[in-house]
Protein backbone atom coordinates (compact mmCIF):
# COMPACT_ATOMS: atom_id res chain seq x y z
CA UNK A 1 0.00 0.00 0.00
CA UNK A 2 2.99 2.30 0.28
CA UNK A 3 2.71 4.69 -2.64
CA UNK A 4 6.40 5.07 -3.65
CA UNK A 5 6.82 6.92 -6.96
CA UNK A 6 3.96 5.95 -9.26
CA UNK A 7 1.91 9.00 -8.34
CA UNK A 8 4.81 11.22 -9.38
CA UNK A 9 4.91 9.97 -12.96
CA UNK A 10 3.36 12.02 -15.78
CA UNK A 11 -0.36 11.37 -16.11
CA UNK A 12 0.00 9.69 -19.51
CA UNK A 13 2.51 7.21 -18.08
CA UNK A 14 0.32 6.49 -15.07
CA UNK A 15 -2.43 5.69 -17.53
CA UNK A 16 -0.13 3.41 -19.52
CA UNK A 17 0.99 1.77 -16.26
CA UNK A 18 -2.63 0.99 -15.37
CA UNK A 19 -3.30 -0.22 -18.90
CA UNK A 20 -0.51 -2.77 -18.61
CA UNK A 21 -1.94 -4.03 -15.33
CA UNK A 22 -5.36 -4.32 -17.00
CA UNK A 23 -3.68 -6.38 -19.68
CA UNK A 24 -2.14 -8.63 -17.01
CA UNK A 25 -5.53 -9.36 -15.48
CA UNK A 26 -6.65 -11.01 -18.72
CA UNK A 27 -3.59 -13.09 -19.53
CA UNK A 28 -4.88 -16.25 -17.85
CA UNK A 29 -8.47 -15.54 -18.95
CA UNK A 30 -9.85 -15.32 -15.45
CA UNK A 31 -10.15 -12.42 -13.08
CA UNK A 32 -10.28 -13.41 -9.43
CA UNK A 33 -11.43 -11.21 -6.56
CA UNK A 34 -7.84 -11.09 -5.33
CA UNK A 35 -6.56 -9.92 -8.70
CA UNK A 36 -9.32 -7.32 -8.92
CA UNK A 37 -8.50 -6.06 -5.44
CA UNK A 38 -4.82 -5.78 -6.34
CA UNK A 39 -5.70 -4.08 -9.61
CA UNK A 40 -7.93 -1.53 -7.87
CA UNK A 41 -5.27 -0.94 -5.25
CA UNK A 42 -2.64 -0.11 -7.86
CA UNK A 43 -5.16 2.02 -9.76
CA UNK A 44 -5.67 3.99 -6.54
CA UNK A 45 -1.94 4.44 -6.07
CA UNK A 46 -1.67 5.88 -9.58
CA UNK A 47 -4.11 8.69 -8.68
CA UNK A 48 -5.81 8.57 -12.07
CA UNK A 49 -8.68 10.87 -12.91
CA UNK A 50 -12.19 9.37 -12.77
CA UNK A 51 -12.39 9.40 -16.59
CA UNK A 52 -9.07 7.60 -16.91
CA UNK A 53 -10.24 5.01 -14.36
CA UNK A 54 -13.39 4.39 -16.37
CA UNK A 55 -11.31 3.87 -19.51
CA UNK A 56 -9.00 1.49 -17.70
CA UNK A 57 -11.88 -0.51 -16.25
CA UNK A 58 -13.42 -0.71 -19.72
CA UNK A 59 -10.13 -2.09 -21.02
CA UNK A 60 -10.48 -5.01 -18.61
CA UNK A 61 -13.07 -6.43 -21.00
CA UNK A 62 -11.04 -5.87 -24.15
CA UNK A 63 -7.45 -5.03 -23.27
CA UNK A 64 -5.13 -3.61 -25.92
CA UNK A 65 -2.14 -5.58 -27.16
CA UNK A 66 0.95 -5.90 -25.00
CA UNK A 67 2.89 -3.87 -27.55
CA UNK A 68 0.38 -1.01 -27.25
CA UNK A 69 0.66 -1.08 -23.47
CA UNK A 70 4.45 -1.06 -23.53
CA UNK A 71 4.62 1.77 -26.07
CA UNK A 72 3.22 4.28 -23.59
CA UNK A 73 5.68 3.48 -20.81
CA UNK A 74 8.98 5.23 -20.16
CA UNK A 75 11.83 3.37 -18.43
CA UNK A 76 10.83 4.18 -14.83
CA UNK A 77 7.12 3.67 -15.40
CA UNK A 78 7.91 0.44 -17.21
CA UNK A 79 9.98 -0.96 -14.36
CA UNK A 80 7.31 -0.05 -11.81
CA UNK A 81 4.68 -1.60 -14.06
CA UNK A 82 6.72 -4.79 -14.29
CA UNK A 83 7.05 -5.00 -10.51
CA UNK A 84 3.32 -4.53 -10.08
CA UNK A 85 2.53 -6.88 -12.95
CA UNK A 86 4.34 -9.55 -10.93
CA UNK A 87 2.15 -8.69 -7.93
CA UNK A 88 -0.94 -8.91 -10.13
CA UNK A 89 0.09 -12.24 -11.59
CA UNK A 90 0.79 -13.70 -8.15
CA UNK A 91 -2.34 -12.29 -6.51
CA UNK A 92 -4.36 -15.46 -7.11
CA UNK A 93 -1.62 -17.63 -5.61
CA UNK A 94 -0.04 -18.95 -8.78
CA UNK A 95 1.82 -17.60 -11.79
CA UNK A 96 0.95 -19.75 -14.79
CA UNK A 97 3.03 -20.22 -17.94
CA UNK A 98 1.20 -17.58 -19.96
CA UNK A 99 1.66 -15.01 -17.22
CA UNK A 100 5.32 -15.89 -16.85
CA UNK A 101 5.85 -15.50 -20.57
CA UNK A 102 4.33 -12.02 -20.54
CA UNK A 103 6.39 -11.01 -17.51
CA UNK A 104 9.55 -12.15 -19.26
CA UNK A 105 8.62 -10.11 -22.34
CA UNK A 106 8.07 -6.98 -20.25
CA UNK A 107 11.33 -7.51 -18.39
CA UNK A 108 13.22 -7.99 -21.62
CA UNK A 109 11.57 -4.91 -23.18
CA UNK A 110 12.87 -2.72 -20.34
CA UNK A 111 16.30 -4.33 -20.26
CA UNK A 112 16.15 -5.74 -16.76
CA UNK A 113 18.50 -8.43 -15.48
CA UNK A 114 17.66 -12.02 -16.51
CA UNK A 115 16.90 -12.97 -12.91
CA UNK A 116 14.65 -9.97 -12.29
CA UNK A 117 11.36 -11.90 -12.48
CA UNK A 118 12.55 -14.63 -10.15
CA UNK A 119 13.74 -12.01 -7.68
CA UNK A 120 10.45 -10.13 -7.92
CA UNK A 121 8.51 -13.33 -7.34
CA UNK A 122 10.61 -14.08 -4.25
CA UNK A 123 10.03 -10.51 -3.11
CA UNK A 124 6.28 -10.96 -3.59
CA UNK A 125 6.32 -14.03 -1.37
CA UNK A 126 8.12 -12.00 1.29
CA UNK A 127 5.42 -9.36 0.98
CA UNK A 128 2.75 -11.98 1.50
CA UNK A 129 4.52 -13.22 4.62
CA UNK A 130 4.70 -9.64 5.86
CA UNK A 131 0.94 -9.22 5.41
CA UNK A 132 0.27 -12.49 7.18
CA UNK A 133 2.43 -11.37 10.08
CA UNK A 134 0.27 -8.24 10.25
CA UNK A 135 -2.88 -10.33 10.79
CA UNK A 136 -1.14 -12.41 13.42
CA UNK A 137 0.03 -9.25 15.14
CA UNK A 138 -3.48 -7.82 15.29
CA UNK A 139 -4.82 -11.08 16.68
CA UNK A 140 -2.02 -11.55 19.20
CA UNK A 141 -1.98 -8.04 20.62
CA UNK A 142 -5.26 -8.26 22.49
CA UNK A 143 -5.04 -7.02 26.04
CA UNK B 1 0.27 -5.17 -1.09
CA UNK B 2 -1.49 -8.50 -1.34
CA UNK B 3 -5.12 -9.67 -1.11
CA UNK B 4 -6.61 -8.75 2.19
CA UNK B 5 -9.03 -9.65 5.00
CA UNK B 6 -10.67 -6.29 4.31
CA UNK B 7 -12.57 -7.92 1.47
CA UNK B 8 -14.49 -10.06 3.95
CA UNK B 9 -15.99 -7.02 5.68
CA UNK B 10 -19.32 -5.42 4.85
CA UNK B 11 -19.33 -2.26 2.71
CA UNK B 12 -20.24 0.01 5.63
CA UNK B 13 -17.36 -1.32 7.74
CA UNK B 14 -14.96 -0.81 4.85
CA UNK B 15 -16.25 2.72 4.29
CA UNK B 16 -15.65 3.48 7.96
CA UNK B 17 -12.10 2.13 7.73
CA UNK B 18 -11.43 4.46 4.79
CA UNK B 19 -12.92 7.32 6.82
CA UNK B 20 -10.53 6.54 9.66
CA UNK B 21 -7.65 6.70 7.20
CA UNK B 22 -8.74 10.19 6.18
CA UNK B 23 -8.70 11.26 9.83
CA UNK B 24 -5.23 9.84 10.31
CA UNK B 25 -3.95 11.59 7.19
CA UNK B 26 -5.51 14.87 8.28
CA UNK B 27 -4.26 14.62 11.88
CA UNK B 28 -1.08 16.63 11.31
CA UNK B 29 -2.95 19.42 9.55
CA UNK B 30 -1.56 18.74 6.10
CA UNK B 31 -2.53 16.30 3.41
CA UNK B 32 0.30 15.37 1.05
CA UNK B 33 -0.03 13.61 -2.29
CA UNK B 34 1.56 10.46 -0.86
CA UNK B 35 -1.18 10.24 1.77
CA UNK B 36 -3.84 10.70 -0.92
CA UNK B 37 -2.26 7.90 -2.93
CA UNK B 38 -2.20 5.65 0.15
CA UNK B 39 -5.88 6.32 0.91
CA UNK B 40 -6.89 5.74 -2.71
CA UNK B 41 -4.85 2.53 -2.73
CA UNK B 42 -6.58 1.33 0.44
CA UNK B 43 -10.02 2.13 -0.96
CA UNK B 44 -9.09 0.26 -4.11
CA UNK B 45 -7.75 -2.75 -2.22
CA UNK B 46 -10.95 -3.03 -0.20
CA UNK B 47 -12.94 -2.55 -3.43
CA UNK B 48 -15.07 0.16 -1.95
CA UNK B 49 -18.10 1.14 -4.05
CA UNK B 50 -17.43 4.26 -6.16
CA UNK B 51 -20.14 6.20 -4.31
CA UNK B 52 -18.60 5.31 -0.97
CA UNK B 53 -15.20 6.42 -2.27
CA UNK B 54 -16.70 9.77 -3.25
CA UNK B 55 -18.21 10.11 0.25
CA UNK B 56 -14.81 9.41 1.78
CA UNK B 57 -13.11 11.97 -0.47
CA UNK B 58 -15.63 14.57 0.67
CA UNK B 59 -14.45 14.00 4.24
CA UNK B 60 -11.04 15.35 3.28
CA UNK B 61 -12.41 18.89 3.27
CA UNK B 62 -14.34 18.50 6.52
CA UNK B 63 -13.10 15.53 8.58
CA UNK B 64 -15.64 14.14 11.09
CA UNK B 65 -14.94 13.35 14.74
CA UNK B 66 -13.07 10.09 15.23
CA UNK B 67 -15.52 8.90 17.85
CA UNK B 68 -18.45 9.18 15.45
CA UNK B 69 -16.62 7.10 12.84
CA UNK B 70 -15.56 4.44 15.33
CA UNK B 71 -19.13 4.11 16.54
CA UNK B 72 -20.62 0.99 15.00
CA UNK B 73 -17.30 -0.42 13.83
CA UNK B 74 -16.52 -4.07 14.56
CA UNK B 75 -13.36 -4.75 16.53
CA UNK B 76 -11.81 -6.48 13.51
CA UNK B 77 -12.52 -3.43 11.36
CA UNK B 78 -11.02 -1.10 13.96
CA UNK B 79 -7.86 -3.17 14.09
CA UNK B 80 -7.55 -3.21 10.31
CA UNK B 81 -8.09 0.55 10.36
CA UNK B 82 -5.27 0.83 12.88
CA UNK B 83 -3.00 -1.27 10.72
CA UNK B 84 -3.72 0.75 7.58
CA UNK B 85 -3.78 4.00 9.53
CA UNK B 86 -0.24 3.31 10.70
CA UNK B 87 0.78 2.83 7.08
CA UNK B 88 -0.95 6.04 5.95
CA UNK B 89 0.65 7.99 8.79
CA UNK B 90 4.08 6.73 7.77
CA UNK B 91 3.98 7.75 4.12
CA UNK B 92 5.06 11.36 4.64
CA UNK B 93 8.26 10.19 6.29
CA UNK B 94 7.65 10.09 10.02
CA UNK B 95 4.96 9.88 12.68
CA UNK B 96 4.28 13.20 14.36
CA UNK B 97 2.61 13.61 17.75
CA UNK B 98 -0.86 14.24 16.35
CA UNK B 99 -0.68 11.10 14.21
CA UNK B 100 0.54 9.00 17.13
CA UNK B 101 -2.25 10.39 19.29
CA UNK B 102 -5.00 9.41 16.87
CA UNK B 103 -3.43 6.01 16.25
CA UNK B 104 -3.42 5.44 20.00
CA UNK B 105 -7.11 6.32 20.21
CA UNK B 106 -7.88 3.83 17.45
CA UNK B 107 -5.75 1.20 19.18
CA UNK B 108 -7.60 1.71 22.45
CA UNK B 109 -10.95 1.41 20.67
CA UNK B 110 -9.70 -1.81 19.09
CA UNK B 111 -8.73 -3.29 22.46
CA UNK B 112 -4.99 -2.86 22.01
CA UNK B 113 -2.87 -1.45 24.84
CA UNK B 114 -0.43 1.44 24.36
CA UNK B 115 2.89 -0.44 24.63
CA UNK B 116 1.73 -2.94 22.06
CA UNK B 117 1.04 -0.33 19.42
CA UNK B 118 4.77 0.08 18.91
CA UNK B 119 4.79 -3.44 17.52
CA UNK B 120 2.44 -2.33 14.78
CA UNK B 121 4.65 0.65 13.97
CA UNK B 122 7.61 -1.69 13.85
CA UNK B 123 5.68 -3.96 11.49
CA UNK B 124 5.05 -0.96 9.22
CA UNK B 125 8.80 -0.25 9.18
CA UNK B 126 9.35 -3.73 7.79
CA UNK B 127 6.99 -2.84 4.95
CA UNK B 128 9.20 0.11 4.09
CA UNK B 129 12.16 -2.24 3.93
CA UNK B 130 10.23 -4.67 1.75
CA UNK B 131 9.13 -1.85 -0.57
CA UNK B 132 12.70 -0.60 -0.83
CA UNK B 133 13.88 -4.10 -1.73
CA UNK B 134 11.27 -4.22 -4.49
CA UNK B 135 12.47 -0.92 -5.89
CA UNK B 136 16.05 -2.14 -5.67
CA UNK B 137 15.25 -5.15 -7.85
CA UNK B 138 13.86 -2.92 -10.58
CA UNK B 139 16.60 -0.29 -10.12
CA UNK B 140 14.12 2.44 -9.25
CA UNK B 141 15.14 3.67 -5.81
CA UNK B 142 13.74 6.69 -4.02
CA UNK B 143 15.78 8.96 -1.72
CA UNK B 144 16.32 7.22 1.63
CA UNK B 145 16.20 3.66 0.30
CA UNK B 146 19.96 3.40 0.76
CA UNK B 147 19.49 3.90 4.50
CA UNK B 148 16.83 1.19 4.75
CA UNK B 149 18.49 -1.56 2.77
Amino acid sequence: MLPDTIHKLPRSERFAYALLLAYMTRVDNELTVEEMSMFEQRLGTALLSPKQRDKIRASLKSPPSLETCLAGLGPEAGRLALRDAVLMAAADGTVDEDEREVLDKISSHFGLAPDAINRLLAWTVEGYSWMQSGYELLNDLSR
Amino acid sequence: MLPDALLALEEEQRRKIASVLVLVAAADGTLVREEMAAIEAAMGAMMLHPESREEVRQLLTEPPELVSVLEGMDQAAIRLALRDGAIVASVDGEYDDAELEILQKIATAGGLSKPKMSKILSWVSKNWKNAAEGRNIIATPIPGDENIL
